[in-house]
């Protein structure tokens, strides 16, 4: 007789469940295993299921040492046919997606729980700025470059050359992701920003100041996929297609060109539409230059009219673009931060965003960015979702 | 100890890059010799004023230089230098530090 070890159904991978905790200024007691078992509970009970339903785990953090996966699956109590873990910051929850996307098509694993999370104060957060990499640590820390704010302080003063932009232009990135987390009551950072304010707020690098840097903040999210069967239909959230590019210019371009540019035409053709057909669009923010450089490497915008594009799509909201408020006002926590914006694609393709819900919202995009290998972030991932049925 | 900047040159192909990498991003060459590169050109620069938990004292000047050669790095810079101004790049220490190139 055969032995039959794995007899698994496989089927179209969806987004079957999401969670976030709510981000706080502080870790507030909360250690990052704690935050990402709280983000693990919610996203299983937003699905429908148990611990002991899931067969595969993976996570990104900068703060989970000396654990790893299989620690925080041994703390978590899971049974596992599937398992990995993703140092790549801003690109690592899209990263783990893709895997766990083919891992659920294949058969490999049925129901798969991806958590992403960091508790960090900011004494870690410097520690971790200087010893990011081998190039930080040999050759940008001792300067002391001080992190990535000054290398963004750099891209961003080139962007501006090239495009004949002036500061307003970022600001609007800023105010327009402002306005909408004054409408999202998890948002860390909700106080109402004019354009006074954002010119007057404390310099960080010329010409960044606070109000364009991230604040780090701590929490969890998570998110589980599933075969569509196994998922409420309801609830489901499609995954339609993916797109990576990952060190596409090896750190000798400029940084004002994602790896996007070079995927975005086959992730569109993926998807059977293009960006016009985007009702809501997760752009990964650790500034608000990528959101731009980003948008346009999508063809959302185009490199000529970035200042018209800032205030009429993102400003007057034609365009909905990181509507929880983003990173830059949501906060970023640590790892978490390149999966805040699929939290978001998810909750705003369910209907379940509340005052912020962009109306019949049926397609979104949602991208990752990061982890600077020298001079900008050498990944770059996107994914397109869409309402189930 | 202080010179030029040690960019890596590919023993193959003539590629220069900074910092060193394992193969060579041109033609996958394993092999490369040290150049020191003393003179460049600021393409930006900036002034590092704060840093995660409060204003950095003393603030530090650094940017982007482009070296004779092409390879962009990132440097220290001395104080008020500007985009466009060309400068000499000296290796002190492990730290890039351009000055006013004299004209």
């Amino acid at each position: 007789m055969d032995t039959v070890y794995f007899h698994f159904v496989s089927g179209r991978p969806v987004l079957a469940g999401a969670a976030e905790t709510p981000y706080t200024r502080g870790p507030q007691g909360e250690s990052t295993p704690s935050l990402l078992a709280h983000a693990a509970r919610g996203a299983l009970a937003d699905a429908g299921l148990t611990p002991a339903d899931v067969d595969g785990l993976g996570v990104a953090s900068f703060s989970l040492a000396p654990d790893h996966a299989i620690d925080l699956a041994w703390r978590l109590g899971l049974r596992l046919s599937w398992l990995m873990e993703d140092p790549h910051g801003g690109a690592s929850a899209l990263n783990m997606l893709h895997h766990a996307w083919r891992a659920i098509e294949a058969g490999d694993a049925e129901a798969i729980l991806l958590l992403a999370g960091d508790a960090l104060s900011p004494v870690d957060f410097r520690r971790l700025a200087d010893e990011y990499n081998s190039a930080t640590r040999d050759h940008l820390a001792p300067i002391p470059a001080g992190g990535p704010n000054a290398l963004f302080a750099l891209l961003t003063s080139r962007h501006m050359r090239e495009h004949g932009l002036s500061r307003e232009t970022y600001g609007r990135v800023v105010l327009a992701q402002r306005s909408w987390a004054a409408l999202n009551p998890a948002a860390v950072y909700r106080e109402p920003l004019t354009m006074a304010d954002y010119l007057a707020a404390p310099i960080v690098a010329d010409p960044l100041t606070l109000l364009d840097c991230v604040p780090i903040v701590a929490g969890a999210d998570a998110v589980v996929v599933t075969a569509a069967e196994r998922a409420a239909r309801r609830r489901a959230v499609e995954i339609v297609a993916f797109a990576a590019a990952h060190n596409h210019d090896q750190q000798e371009g400029d940084g004002l060109r994602t790896g996007l540019a070079e995927t975005a035409s086959r992730l569109w053709e993926a998807a059977g539409h293009g960006p016009e057909e985007v009702d809501v669009a997760g752009i990964y923010d650790d500034y608000p230059v990528m959101v731009l450089v980003q948008l346009s490497d999508l063809g959302f915008a185009s490199d000529g009219e970035l200042e018209r594009f800032a205030h009429e799509q993102l400003e007057g909201r034609r365009l909905a673009v990181n509507t929880s408020g983003g990173q830059l006002s949501a906060g970023q926590a640590g790892a978490a931060g390149g999966m805040h914006g699929l939290v978001e694609a998810v909750r705003q393709l369910r209907g379940e965003a509340g005052e912020r819900q962009v109306k019949g919202a049926r397609r979104a995009v949602v991208t990752g960015y990061g982890m600077i290998a020298y001079r900008y972030g050498a990944c770059s991932n996107a994914v397109v979702l869409r309402t189930a049925g | 100890m202080s010179g030029g900047l040690p960019i890596s040159v590919c023993l193959a192909c003539g590629h220069a890059v900074f910092p060193h990498r394992l193969l060579c991003p041109r033609c996958g060459g394993a092999e490369s010799r040290n150049e020191e590169v003393d003179s460049g050109v600021v393409e930006e620069a900036t002034v590092l004023e704060r840093v995660p938990g409060g204003p950095l004292s003393p603030p530090v000047p650094l940017g982007s230089v482009r070296l004779e050669g092409g390879v962009v790095v990132v440097a220290r810079l001395e104080a008020g230098m500007e985009p466009g101004h060309p400068v000499r790049l000296e290796y002190r220490d492990g730290v890039p530090v351009a000055h006013q190139a004299p004209r």
